[in-house]
């Protein structure tokens, strides 16, 4: 009897300590749960951050910027799938740009498959791609006069609008032409345009544990067992209690009797 | 001992499988004008002046990512291909609208790890005659699809804006 209640004793010792090392985890994963539950209403998937310490954590290559486009008053570099113009980023998800041309009141950048246009204020106009543009790929960005030039393999086409476009030959085009940055400051800017990981997506690999890679998917399977140890264990506790209340009670209540 | 509320907690922990966006290409959107005409009419262009990118905000629940919408008309109906993000990624949509009413509704590319039956035609065809009311609603309510919430949301907001939008175009 006395071996059975040390039994007990340990049993739900052992309960309560697994207990506080699952709820650290499990109020951690509520936490996050609800968090992912809402990722609208928190904008977790607008959110996105650019850190070339989470970009090489995630095992994302950074691409320093080679060559920069100048125009004007504005300076366009594109690496590691964004675009960054006078020092803001103004597109992700983007190709390389081939080139930018500023025309009638209009920003264009021309990638090999598409045509971006931006207000000078640096709002989105439209992106021009597929069948709307005259040919592709897209091989080169000029302006002659007012006229935006594309050069294509099946020739140059002119346009003043985006909308239709006319084969041309070829004359005194402005052609954008890219210049290499300086070393010194590709890393600077590297680090501006470092790819970038979704709050959402970092949410969710924290809330998994994918976050931290094979030995993240062991934690999360030690903290898993933990929670079958604690249900295994519970179980026994509340029978063996249980039972010991329903003993010393019907023992107290012969006891009674036999007064 | 462990609650149920645990046990939901590490179901979801093990079900949180890592999403993988796949585009799946239904129609191509140059072959979904093209059969609405029956030949490619040339594009036009709308200009989104600021209250209507206000009205297509307050659709969308934010403002419209661009400033110009290109469609193709011939006088009697238009097509309008439009993108919305449904959870993460963008989905395209083809609209073809006829005297204010939807005529009908495609699903062109799918991008999104779930929620890709809204490419049905069962559930596309709700959207059939649907038109838009003062208030900027479809005239019609568009039944849900199980585990494809905001896809199906996604879908009811471009319809609203491509007939808001053809709206506008008619009136230029």
């Amino acid at each position: 009897m006395k071996r059975k209640v040390y039994l007990l004793l340990l049993l739900r010792r052992w309960h309560g300590r697994f207990g506080v090392t699952a709820a650290i985890f499990l109020l951690f994963l509520a936490c996050t749960g609800v968090a992912l539950n809402h990722t609208q209403q928190f904008r977790l998937d607008a959110y996105r951050i650019h850190a070339p310490w989470l970009a090489r954590w995630y095992g994302l290559k950074v691409e320093p910027p080679t060559q920069e486009f100048a125009e004007k008053r504005a300076l366009l570099i594109g690496a590691n799938g964004a675009w960054l113009l006078n020092d803001k980023v103004i597109a992700e998800n983007v190709a390389a740009p081939l080139g930018m041309v500023e025309s009638q009141g209009m920003r264009y950048i021309a990638t090999a498959d598409s045509l971006y246009i931006y207000t000078i204020d640096g709002q989105l106009v439209e992106k021009v791609s597929g069948s709307s543009l005259p040919a592709l790929p897209v091989l080169g960005i000029g302006a002659a006069g007012s006229q935006l030039m594309l050069r294509t393999p099946s020739g140059i086409y002119a346009t003043s609008d985006a909308v239709g476009w006319k084969a041309d030959s070829p004359r005194s085009v402005s052609w954008s032409r890219g210049v290499l940055i300086p070393q010194s400051e590709q890393a600077r800017i590297a680090a501006r345009l470092a790819p970038a990981i979704s709050a959402e997506t970092l949410l969710r690999d924290v809330h998994s544990g994918r976050i931290f890679g094979a030995y993240g998917a062991i934690i999360m399977d030690i903290v898993a067992l933990i929670l079958v140890v604690l249900g295994v264990s519970g179980v026994v506790v509340f029978f063996r209690s249980h039972r010991h209340h329903s003993e010393s009670r019907h023992a107290g209540i012969n006891a009674d009797a036999g007064r | 001992m462990p609650k149920l509320s645990d046990w939901v907690l590490i179901s979801f922990l093990t079900l949180s499988a890592h999403a993988v966006a796949l585009e799946q290409i239904y129609q191509d959107p140059e072959v979904f004008i093209s059969d609405a005409f029956g030949t490619r009419p040339q594009p036009k262009v709308l200009w989104l002046t600021s209250p209507a990118q206000a009205e297509i905000a307050r659709i969308l629940g934010h403002p419209p990512t661009q400033l110009r919408q290109r469609y193709w008309a011939d006088g009697i109906k238009s097509v309008w291909i439009l993108e919305e993000i449904g959870k993460e990624e963008p989905i395209t949509a083809g609209f073809v609208i006829a005297n204010g009413r939807i005529d009908h509704a495609r699903v062109l590319v799918y991008r999104e790890s779930r929620g890709s039956e809204v490419r049905y035609p069962s559930f596309l065809r709700q959207f059939k005659d649907a038109t838009l009311t003062s208030d900027a609603q479809l005239s019609r309510a568009i039944d849900g699809i199980s585990g494809a919430t905001l896809s199906v949301s996604a879908l009811e907001r471009l319809a609203r804006v491509a007939l808001y939008l053809d709206r506008l175009s008619r009136r230029q």
